[in-house]
């Protein structure tokens, strides 16, 4: 029924769009839809599906439809080349929402450089904004960040010995480099180093060596289901150690995949469904009843997005000139989103100056802290 | 003491691995010895039993555990015997490398099949064990990791007697040996190759299922097909005892690579192993030496 409903509303939609009779603004978003991330696209899809259909309800842009476009990177540099090529190059885009893998964001930074297009990458890699590209914003933590509110939150529990679990990929790899930062700046070394690659399902023999190091925090920097093997893993060869894992640690289907392991993990996390927040609960429970899932980190950060471009369109006046729009982008100071997080862009193109801690307390990601850098 | 235990650990850990992937080459090996292909979709069978038991009969259906475990089976045989109607029979007088391609299109074709009809999230079940597991002086063992292998070495027993004593395993023997005399004996060649399709399916079936408590049922698990590969190469290609041999000794070198050589290279250390036996002993550990042409 719901479907039929869902359907007949889109009917709806698309009659309505052709009643503008207005050529509609083409906003371009990618993801990885298959290959090993797609969980983490397949957010962004349904939020920018919901961005879509309630920005068109509001009106459009500028008394004009507009007209998502979602391209699959199939989690892969290259993929991602060629999507955000056919966005530009057929679609004519003004700008880009994605991707959330940062080794796509980097492949397709130079394009985006050379062709005057806006993207609004979620990637959390440091090197992200700091290429200096000036067509590159980022609506998520990133990870300088999540490394320091990780550090000084364990650091103010009392704890001196640091283990860290990374992935290879670039999201991984920039991760240590920001604890190695972070722990430094509180005099601190880790007592083991161990890495991943992804895929990997077994990962007895690195939680095997930190295990004789004796950490007592062990900071795990990877994506969400490898988080969920590695927190059943480490429950039954490090029982003792306290974990911090990256924001995929704490999505609800992380979470549900862990059965019971990730209990009392810490994470930091831009968001969390548990928030009282009304803006957030009114997301939560539209998304909810649309598709039958709690939404996660991406679902909601795709779909603030849209919603401040979308904003930057209309206070621009204009998708011709995508430098003015970028310029109201970066105007755009404390806008409150449904991920509860108010966004204020700063002269590098963050979004992001504050992030929470949360604790997975009874399966649910509870927040119990937040820290603001400045 | 403690480091006694974390080598006991590894050991754990790498027979665990090693017998699913034995699993998975004795799969490779039966189809190999029928009809001389290597079925390179193998790993993607396991992934498709993994997704038939965890994602439609118990996440969706309820089931507990030895009926969605029977079903996945059956449901597995028959997939094997459309399959080889599919992708062998038209071309089973084609080169070899012509039906090794069609298999790698079958592949493709069941991740791509398993994401519309499974989704992009990974499942998650919980098997009869869950995330239960023994602690015995430090060494702590999932009971899941004994179940493997005590399933593993059942299933060994099973097949021994099977192909030893039966007149049905017999003929699958003499077939695979020599297609064209067993055809003049009477016996039904091609039917005994839809069934040699139908058990390794069956085996590709009960490594899924029994993967899927571990690992979660996603497109990677697809690649244990790899490391299957990598065990009937060690092993020695059609060799029974070989294959099982070859995938402990695959499993027992990831774990102890992953722990003294590299984490990031495991799986470069076993492909280059791989290469390796290809190099000096094509005909793997228990092989005999004979010439194959692929």
């Amino acid at each position: 029924m719901r479907r039929i409903v869902g359907i007949v509303l889109v009917l709806m939609l698309m009659a309505a769009s052709t009643a503008y009779g207005a050529e509609p603004i083409v906003i371009g978003a990618i993801g990885a839809i298959t290959g090993s991330a797609a969980m983490s696209g397949e957010q962004g899809f349904r939020a920018i599906t919901l961005a879509e259909e309630d920005i068109n309800a509001a009106g459009g842009i500028l008394g004009r439809p507009v007209k998502f476009i979602f391209e699959d990177s199939k989690g892969l540099p290259t993929g991602g080349v060629t999507a955000v090529r056919k966005l530009i190059y057929q679609d004519n885009v003004v700008g880009i929402i994605g991707c959330h893998q940062s080794t796509v964001v980097m492949a397709v930074e130079q394009l985006v450089r050379q062709e005057g297009v806006i993207l609004m990458a979620k990637g959390s890699a440091a090197v992200i904004t700091e290429a200096g590209n000036p067509w590159v914003v980022r609506v998520r933590e990133y990870d300088t960040l999540a490394a320091f509110a990780k550090v000084k939150h364990a650091v103010e529990q009392g704890y001196t010995r640091f283990a860290i679990f990374h992935n290879t990929d670039q999201f991984g790899e920039g991760g240590r480099e920001n604890l190695l930062e972070a722990l430094a700046q509180f005099g601190l070394e880790p007592v083991a180093i161990e890495a991943h690659n992804t895929g990997d399902k077994d990962f007895t023999a690195q939680l095997l060596n930190i295990r004789r190091a004796d950490p007592e925090v062990l900071i795990v920097w990877t994506h969400g289901d490898e988080h969920a093997l590695i927190c059943r893993q480490v429950k039954q060869l490090l029982p003792d150690v306290v974990y911090y894992g990256s924001m995929g640690v704490s999505q609800a289907s992380s979470i549900q995949m862990a059965e019971g392991t990730s209990e009392g993990a810490f994470s930091t996390s831009p968001y969390s469904y548990l928030n009282p927040d009304p803006d957030v609960q009114a997301y939560v429970a539209k998304y909810e009843e649309r598709f039958g899932r709690k939404p996660e980190t991406f679902s909601v950060l795709y779909y603030d997005s849209a919603m401040m471009l979308a904003e930057a369109i209309r206070r621009a006046g204009t998708v011709d000139d995508r430098s003015k729009v970028m310029a109201e982008l970066k105007n755009i100071k404390g806008w409150k989103g449904v991920s509860g997080i108010e966004y204020s862009f700063d002269e590098k193109g963050e979004a992001f100056n504050e992030i929470f801690i949360v604790k997975i307390e009874n399966q649910v990601p509870v927040i119990v802290d937040k820290v603001t850098i400045d | 003491m403690a480091e006694l235990a974390i080598v006991l650990q590894q050991i754990v850990a790498g027979l665990a691995l090693g017998s699913i992937y034995g699993l998975v080459a004795l799969g490779y090996n039966f189809i190999f010895n029928a009809v001389g292909i290597v079925n390179l979709a193998q790993g993607d069978f396991v992934m498709l039993g993994g997704y038939i038991y965890g994602g439609t009969l118990t996440l969706l259906l309820g089931l507990p555990f030895l009926p969605a475990l029977l079903l996945t089976a059956i449901a597995m045989a028959i997939f094997g015997i459309v399959s080889q109607r599919i992708v062998y029979y038209p071309l089973r007088d084609a080169h070899p490398r012509m039906v090794m391609l069609s298999t790698i299109a079958l592949g493709i074709f069941l991740k791509n099949i398993s994401l519309i009809a499974w989704g992009t999230y990974p499942v998650s079940v919980s098997g009869l064990f869950g995330q239960r597991g023994l602690r015995i002086a430090g060494v702590s063992i999932l009971y899941q990791y004994i179940f493997i292998l005590v399933c593993v070495i059942i299933l060994l027993a099973i097949q021994q007697y099977f192909f030893k004593k039966t007149t049905l395993g017999k003929s699958m023997r003499a077939v695979a040996q020599d297609r064209l005399a067993a055809m003049l004996m009477g016996i039904d060649a091609y039917k005994m190759i839809a069934i040699t399709f139908a058990y390794s399916s069956t085996l590709a079936a009960i490594g899924g299922v029994l993967l899927a408590p571990v690992f979660m049922v996603s497109q990677v698990l697809a690649n244990v097909g790899l490391k299957g590969f990598a065990a009937c190469v060690i092993g020695g290609w059609g060799d029974i005892t070989g294959a099982v041999i070859g995938g402990l000794v695959v499993g027992l070198v990831e774990v102890f690579s992953a722990s003294y050589i590299s984490s990031v290279y495991k799986d470069a250390i076993v492909f280059a192993i791989l290469i390796g036996f290809l190099i000096f002993r094509p005909q793997g550990i228990l092989g005999r030496a004979t010439e194959v042409s692929l």
